[in-house]
């Protein structure tokens, strides 16, 4: 399928690469053929680094370029004609010359020239096919007979408009995404509809056996027939189409057939010039041909045996080109193609091997499903790690779960229960945090826009959604990114911590008191009751009074019990709504740190670096797991404040929540081992 | 709550509360770590309390003349003045427990050279002392801060002279038997001091059926002094120990009540030494697996109480002497005594070729015969069953042992050798201690002094 809504050029500066020269062999331009959407993009690439080269373009048809995944919503009514090629009006500069009417026939390699239908010959220095593909015609009987159709163009699109208001019932032959949104665009003027499909499921590529029978139930309840696991046996035509005979022998009386079987790419005017092909046109990491000046992007590229069906691969081999263009070696290893689609109003999202031809032994899944919402979700995890996902309904998690699946994220016990518990893997606080995900994480799927672009964008001066969308071009396609890009320009004013050199300082002294507890062995005790000579001077005073005198003990110990309880103020100061007028936080925050390293200060001439014993030694690893968790948060939100990243925010909560519930226990230690003193 | 319920529980019902002290109990009281109410008798105690909880048990060897440093010294207006400096007269200022880290030997936890405190000066008296670390008070042969008996200047002058053997080398005869008279508790009217015979035994007949046990009664000085069955296996009155058994009634395992009758100053000193510590205050007796000593795997299942060593109904003194204790002790002082001339002596003597009291057991030096008051006018030579009261430091086995046999010279240069303690004295000892040479130093000074005065 090759549709999934797009602009090929609006994010182009998204992902645009360090400007530099591109270099050529001769003056003559770089050829583009093909004006779908990956080949504008792949102009729009090439300009975007220097506006100066001169690109040519040709397409086959006469129209204008315009959106191919848009036919549908036109045919629907949802937008109109105009809005179809408007956003590929776009000024690209004189270096740019459009040839559209104008299919190539053939290209004559070693003069490094191709010529068009009307005889022209155009020289190239680099050729870039994006040829796209063609609608898959099986070879039935009757397909070719009179009102069948299918739907690709602009021109068949019109053509079922017109057709549309006579048709009483259509069958509609194939059940992946185009055939339903074709079956969806014949429905307005109650036409009977029945989608017909050969294997066991609607949208087989994309959707798991139980998804798709939602799915089914969800169509049929807005009236339209679905057969699946029927196959055509032949379409009865002579020549107007009065039926379709499955191969069970049962006859469906229809009046028009559209065919979605599926397409193929575009690869005759390659074979014919002698390039290597496969399914589509061989390329390799540079999307370059077997001949060296000639690319293949989009859809009648295979690379690596693998030929991409939608739009957002073709967006990364436009890149890719106009990266080695100019000089900068491929890196395209391939795309992990995620659809996100809205199939007659139910939002489809699917990742990874889930489909009809994945093999089903492929990892573990875990499924969530309410049935009151509708709502279904299925993970696929592999040695822990997540690999695909097949979602149906609305899922704000969808996002960080495709960029998860990327990374091939590590699935903990915790997060599989809370899935299916509560068909999340994340925390709606986290999820929430768009501020914390990390700089790649792509969040307008449409344009394949990372955050990173965005929060340029913004320090750039955008200042609301519809510039940044202007600027980047994030959110402006489905606008389902738009709450995640609304949070990003929320959270740029976030504040530097105040007083954060005071507490780098005051926790980088507690790290190292905690570091010198733990590896310092302790101080020894003096060996004499002599008079010790030192420096030259003679002391009567032995450091291990500190330790033998009990005095000094309770003085030692009680500074840190005054610390301890001191400090906690802090966390009654944030919890209890009362004490909220005494002082600001921050205040607090930088007094709670001070007092912590003065208990340690006591701590450390009170043992002298000992970890004591039985309840001692709990309570002294209790009171150092404090700090050190103490000083991992403020640690982690120091950093937190000048560079986000996901994990950021997710383990200050955590080292905050340890911190407090290590606490717990320390009242009843401290209060034992104080009592301990003075009972025996 | 559920915490702190635990936690209560634990401390109260825990045989073992390690877990609650601050650190480690020293060898001496480490078989008490179920029973903190030994020493720590009262809550929110003070100094005082715990002074007479160390006295309960350490009471008697902490007076004059058993100990050279008592309360009484201090009490003495001239002396008063350095308790400013130092407390010495409470047992905690100088032995403080829950301390191993600094814990030196016979458990003293201040620094070694703490003699310091009053005696800095010690040059100007005694010139001999001059240049001597105070870190060396202590060493082997030199002082002892509070057993001296054995290393006093008049002591070490008046016994200083004797050979390293003497002629009469023998240890004190046994004289139990002789003083049956004494014991005032023992009850003559139903256990007449007569022999008795194997027709004789009051075993009720059901008890009686093993004959072993008769023969080995009737072998046994019991039978030869009238001590039927029945003085051990019933109580003579209600005993809040046996509160559940009546007076008169066979019990088929009698404890050690029934041994205190007549044994009693050996019942009192076995429980005051590393043996019986434990049943002094009401914990289960000590086993073998607590010590911490080298002792035999095999042997880590055993308890101690008297018939530990001695067998019931025989009673082997001679078995308890050597091969009972050899059972459990396996370091390399107690693994090298068969080799020691002190066994072929006991050899000898058991073997009946040579005299009573020649011989040198275990028990010789470790449970001496020493002559003890048995009440306010009597006194009789009794086993000393408290191992411990002869060691740390092991001085304090000169008079009461060595002493039976060596001369003082001999004695002091032998147990300051570590070496022959551990190969059990197979050798002379390496070094000349200059204890009894300084002694008679001191003397010719003094002697001197006062002829030209």
């Amino acid at each position: 399928m090759a549709l999934t809504e797009v602009d090929p050029v609006a994010s182009i500066q998204a992902v645009s690469k360090p400007r530099s020269n591109i270099r050529f062999s001769s003056h003559a331009p770089v050829v583009i053929v093909g004006n779908g959407p990956v080949g504008i993009r792949t102009v729009a690439e090439i300009l975007n680094r220097d506006k100066s080269i001169p690109v040519v373009i040709y397409g086959e048809e006469t129209h204008p370029p315009y959106d191919r995944v848009k036919l549908s919503s036109w045919l629907i009514g949802d937008v109109g004609l105009s809005d179809l090629a408007s956003r590929y009006r776009r000024p690209f500069g004189s270096s740019l010359d459009e040839r559209y009417g104008q299919r190539v026939v053939s290209i004559d390699r070693e003069k490094k020239c191709i010529t068009d239908a009307g005889g022209d010959s155009q020289s190239y220095s680099k050729l870039v096919l994006a040829t796209g593909s063609h609608a898959f015609i099986p070879s039935i009987e009757g397909s070719s007979g009179d009102g069948v159709f299918s739907l690709r163009n602009i021109d068949d699109a019109t053509r079922l408009f017109a057709r549309r208001s006579r048709s009483r019932h259509t069958v509609v032959i194939g059940g992946g995404l185009l055939g339903l949104e074709a079956a969806r665009g014949m429905q307005p003027n109650n036409t009977q509809v029945t989608v017909i499909d050969h294997s066991d499921r609607l949208m087989a590529n994309q959707l798991d056996s139980r998804s798709a029978e939602i799915l089914k139930q969800s169509l049929e309840s807005r009236g339209l027939k679905v057969l699946v696991g029927a196959g055509i046996q032949r379409i009865l035509a002579n020549p107007r189409v009065s039926g379709v005979q499955l191969r069970s022998g049962e006859v469906i009386d229809c009046d028009t057939v559209i065919l979605a079987t599926g397409i193929r790419p575009n690869i005759e005017l390659a074979k014919q010039s002698g390039l290597a092909f496969g399914r589509g046109i061989t390329v390799d990491d540079n999307l370059l041909t077997s001949d060296p000046s000639i690319y293949a992007v989009g859809e009648c590229a295979e690379h690596r045996g693998q030929v991409y069906g939608l739009v957002a691969p073709g967006f990364e081999h436009a890149s890719t080109v106009a990266n080695h263009l100019s000089g900068n070696p491929g890196e395209y290893q391939g795309s992990i193609v995620a659809s996100r689609l809205k199939v007659i109003g139910t939002p489809v999202f699917s990742v990874g091997p889930v489909g009809y031809t994945a093999n089903p032994l492929t990892g573990d899944s875990i499924t969530y499903h309410d049935e009151k919402t509708g709502i279904y979700r299925k993970l696929l995890i592999q040695r822990h790690r997540l690999i695909g996902a097949v979602a149906l309904g609305k899922w704000d998690q969808s996002l960080r779960v495709q960029s998860a699946i990327g990374v091939s994220a590590r699935i903990y016990p915790w997060q599989k229960l809370r899935f299916l518990r509560s068909g999340d893997l994340w925390t709606a606080e986290s999820a929430s945090e768009v501020a914390s995900w990390p700089d790649t994480t792509i969040v307008c799927q449409c344009n394949n826009i990372a955050k990173r672009s965005i929060t340029t964008a913004i320090s750039n001066g955008s200042n609301t959604v519809e510039a940044i969308g202007r600027a980047c071009g994030a959110g402006i396609v489905c606008g389902s990114c738009k709450p995640q890009i609304g949070e990003l320009l929320g959270r740029q004013d976030a504040q530097i911590l105040p007083g954060a050199r005071v507490l780098l300082g005051l926790s980088v002294a507690a790290l190292l008191m905690t570091v010198a507890v733990l590896l310092l062995p302790p101080v020894k005790y003096a060996l004499s009751v002599q008079p010790m000579q030192q420096f030259g001077l003679t002391l009567n005073w032995h450091w291990d009074s500190l330790w033998r005198n009990g005095l000094f003990k309770q003085i030692s110990g009680f500074t840190i019990l005054a610390a301890v309880t001191l400090a906690t103020f802090v966390s009654i100061r944030k919890r209890a709504r009362r004490f909220h007028s005494l002082g600001n936080f921050d205040g607090w925050r930088v007094a709670h740190l001070a007092l912590s390293v003065v208990a340690l200060i006591a701590l450390l001439l009170h043992t002298g670096f000992r970890l004591g014993h039985g309840l001692n030694f709990a309570l002294m690893s209790l009171f150092v797991s404090i700090i050190a968790l103490g000083i991992a948060t403020t640690l982690v939100m120091l950093v937190a404040t000048r560079a986000s990243s996901s994990a950021s925010g997710s383990l200050r909560r955590l080292s905050l929540r340890l911190h407090i519930y290590l606490f717990w226990p320390l009242p009843l230690l401290l209060g034992w081992h104080i009592l301990k003193g003075y009972w025996y | 709550m559920t915490g702190i319920g635990l936690f209560t529980h634990v401390l109260l019902n825990a045989d073992d509360k390690t877990l609650f002290m601050p650190g480690a109990l020293t060898d001496g009281h480490h078989q008490l770590s179920g029973s903190c109410d030994s020493c720590h008798t009262n809550n929110f105690a003070d100094d005082s309390d715990m002074q007479t909880a160390c006295l309960e048990c350490h009471g008697d060897e902490r007076k004059k003349p058993f100990d050279s440093h008592p309360k009484s010294k201090f009490s003495d207006p001239r002396n008063a003045d350095l308790l400013a400096t130092i407390d010495a007269v409470s047992c905690i200022t100088c032995h403080t427990e829950h301390k191993p880290e600094i814990t030196l030997a016979n458990g003293l936890t201040r620094q070694q050279d703490l003699c310091f405190h009053c005696h800095q000066n010690i040059a100007e008296d005694r010139p001999s002392h001059e240049g001597m670390g105070f870190e060396t008070c202590a060493s082997a042969g030199c002082h002892n801060f509070h057993d001296n008996r054995a290393l006093y200047t008049d002591f070490l002058i008046k016994h200083g002279d004797k050979p390293m053997l003497l002629e009469q080398a023998r240890v004190p005869e046994k004289n139990f038997a002789a003083s049956l008279d004494m014991l005032i508790d023992y009850p003559r009217d139903r256990y007449p001091v007569t022999p008795l015979t194997v027709n004789q035994a009051d075993a009720p007949p059901q008890k009686s059926s093993d004959k072993t046990i008769i023969q080995s009664w009737v072998a046994s000085g019991h039978a030869n002094r009238g001590v039927n069955c029945t003085a051990c296996h019933s109580v003579e009155t209600n005993d809040d120990d046996v509160a559940d058994v009546k007076p008169g009634q066979w019990i088929d395992s009698p404890g050690m009540q029934s041994c205190t009758t007549c044994h009693g100053m050996e019942v009192k000193t076995f429980s005051q030494g590393k043996h019986g510590m434990r049943l002094s205050v009401g914990l289960s007796p000590m086993s073998v697996s607590m010590a911490r000593r080298p002792m035999h795997e095999d042997a880590k299942h055993r308890e101690l109480t008297c018939n530990s060593c001695h067998v019931a109904h025989d009673y082997n003194v001679v078995t308890a002497a050597v091969d009972s204790c050899l059972e459990c002790h396996s370091d390399d002082h107690s693994s090298a005594y068969k080799q020691s001339s002190h066994y072929q002596l006991w050899l000898k003597e058991i073997n009946g070729t040579a005299e009573a009291g020649s011989g040198v057991s275990c028990a010789t030096c470790h449970m001496p015969r020493t002559d003890m008051d048995v009440d306010d006018y009597n006194s009789r030579v009794v086993v000393n069953h408290n191992q411990s009261a002869t060691l740390s430091p092991n001085s304090k086995m000169i008079r009461p042992a060595c002493l039976e046999c060596h001369g003082l010279d001999f004695s002091i240069n032998a147990l300051s050798d570590s070496t022959l303690i551990q190969n059990n004295f197979q050798g002379q000892p390496s070094e000349a201690i200059q204890s009894v040479p300084m002694a008679r130093a001191l003397q010719k000074a003094h002697e001197e002094k006062k002829s030209k005065n």
